[in-house]
């Protein structure tokens, strides 16, 4: 049996405000177990695209790394470098959050990832085809990154709020409801057996009286 | 110590719908905007995705632009529906829904299955929000 609340009085009037506590724990409980459940589900969802999201990222840095190395090949280490140095900044993302159920989840948004060979910033006249390649592959890249980065962030945040909804559904229906329903069991046996006291008393109150 | 355990869990209850919106908006309004979005209960500002408006644009008549009110509410409430069913309401978002999921939809609400919630999330994350309601005794 479960922990009785201390310190309770076994009064009508207690038992009717516990029976209210009773059936808001209840409803507590059921709405949370409900965002729990779609917060598991939300997880789930963006498990999967975590899944496909990796597997790009990781097969698009895998492509572009080979073509820079072929690139480093053709050109040479330090003149690579310099062309990259030459580059112009990397295109913006613009950054924004959404509400999941109350959990602000990032959304990265690559506002433009292709750029022209002319648009890239390096001379044309002494690099190769291959360091067109290599940019063209890591700018395909730098996409599935940041889709990568958002997905994993969201699962991290989820993943948090999952634990803390669980945590308090657990606490609800382990801990809080089963002693308030103890306590209303117990405070119902009360007040039954001083009841039944009474009936007694009176009873014997009556057997005297007639006695004389 | 009982006292405030039970404050606590009201104030849960009652943060349970802080991130629905102060006020929804149309598709119509929505899709003429640059950056659409909408402020939230918790004062939060909350975007949408162009591509999922565009997408929504296509699937609703253009006459109901207007009628389709975002965000669409998925209402999960177990005491009501039962659980893993949520309804959808109003005639435009139902007309959506319903065309995301390949479903028949006649009146103004749609009842949708745990499933059919995931594939809805899936297709439309930030034009979709979930609502708890629970009954009234």
């Amino acid at each position: 049996m479960a922990d009785l609340i201390e310190g309770v009085n076994p009064t009508r009037m207690e038992l009717l405000k516990l029976k209210t506590k009773v059936k808001l724990a209840k409803k507590g409980h059921r709405l949370l177990k409900e965002k729990r459940d779609a917060l598991i589900m939300e997880f789930f969802n963006i498990l999967e695209e975590a899944k496909g999201a990796r597997r790009q990222a990781e097969a698009r840095l895998r492509e572009a790394f080979n073509a820079l190395i072929l690139a480093q090949a053709s050109m040479g280490v330090m003149k690579v470098t310099q062309c990259a140095y030459a580059a112009k900044e990397t295109p913006g993302i613009e950054t924004y959050t959404r509400s999941i159920m109350g959990v602000r989840v990032p959304v990265l948004e690559l506002q433009e990832t292709s750029r022209s060979v002319i648009e890239r910033g390096y001379g044309l006249a002494d690099t190769t085809s291959q360091l067109d390649e290599a940019a063209a592959r890591f700018e395909e890249a730098l996409a599935a990154v940041v889709q990568l980065a958002e997905v994993e962030r969201s699962i991290k945040l989820l993943a948090k709020e999952i634990e803390s909804t669980k945590r308090r559904v657990n606490a609800l229906e382990n801990v809080l409801i089963p002693r308030l329903e103890a306590t209303v069991k117990y405070i119902k046996m009360r007040l039954d057996e001083m009841e039944r006291e009474n009936f007694f008393k009176l009873k014997r109150i009556k057997a005297i009286m007639e006695a004389r | 110590m009982e006292d405030r355990t039970f404050r606590i869990l009201a104030k849960q209850i009652r943060a349970l719908n802080r991130h629905l919106a102060i006020e929804k908006r149309s598709l119509r309004e929505l899709l003429r905007e640059e950056k659409p979005a909408i402020r939230l209960r918790d004062g939060e500002l909350h975007r949408f995705k162009r591509a999922e408006l565009e997408k929504l644009a296509k699937l609703v008549p253009e006459h109901l632009h207007g009628a389709l009110r975002l965000p669409i509410y998925i209402e999960l409430s177990s005491d009501r529906f039962g659980k893993g069913t949520a309804r959808i309401a109003g005639r435009a978002e139902c007309i959506a829904v319903a065309k995301i999921l390949e479903k028949s939809c006649e009146g103004e609400e749609l009842f949708i299955y745990k499933p059919e919630i995931r594939i809805l999330r899936r297709e439309l994350p930030t034009t979709t929000q979930y609502m708890f309601t629970t009954a009234l005794d």
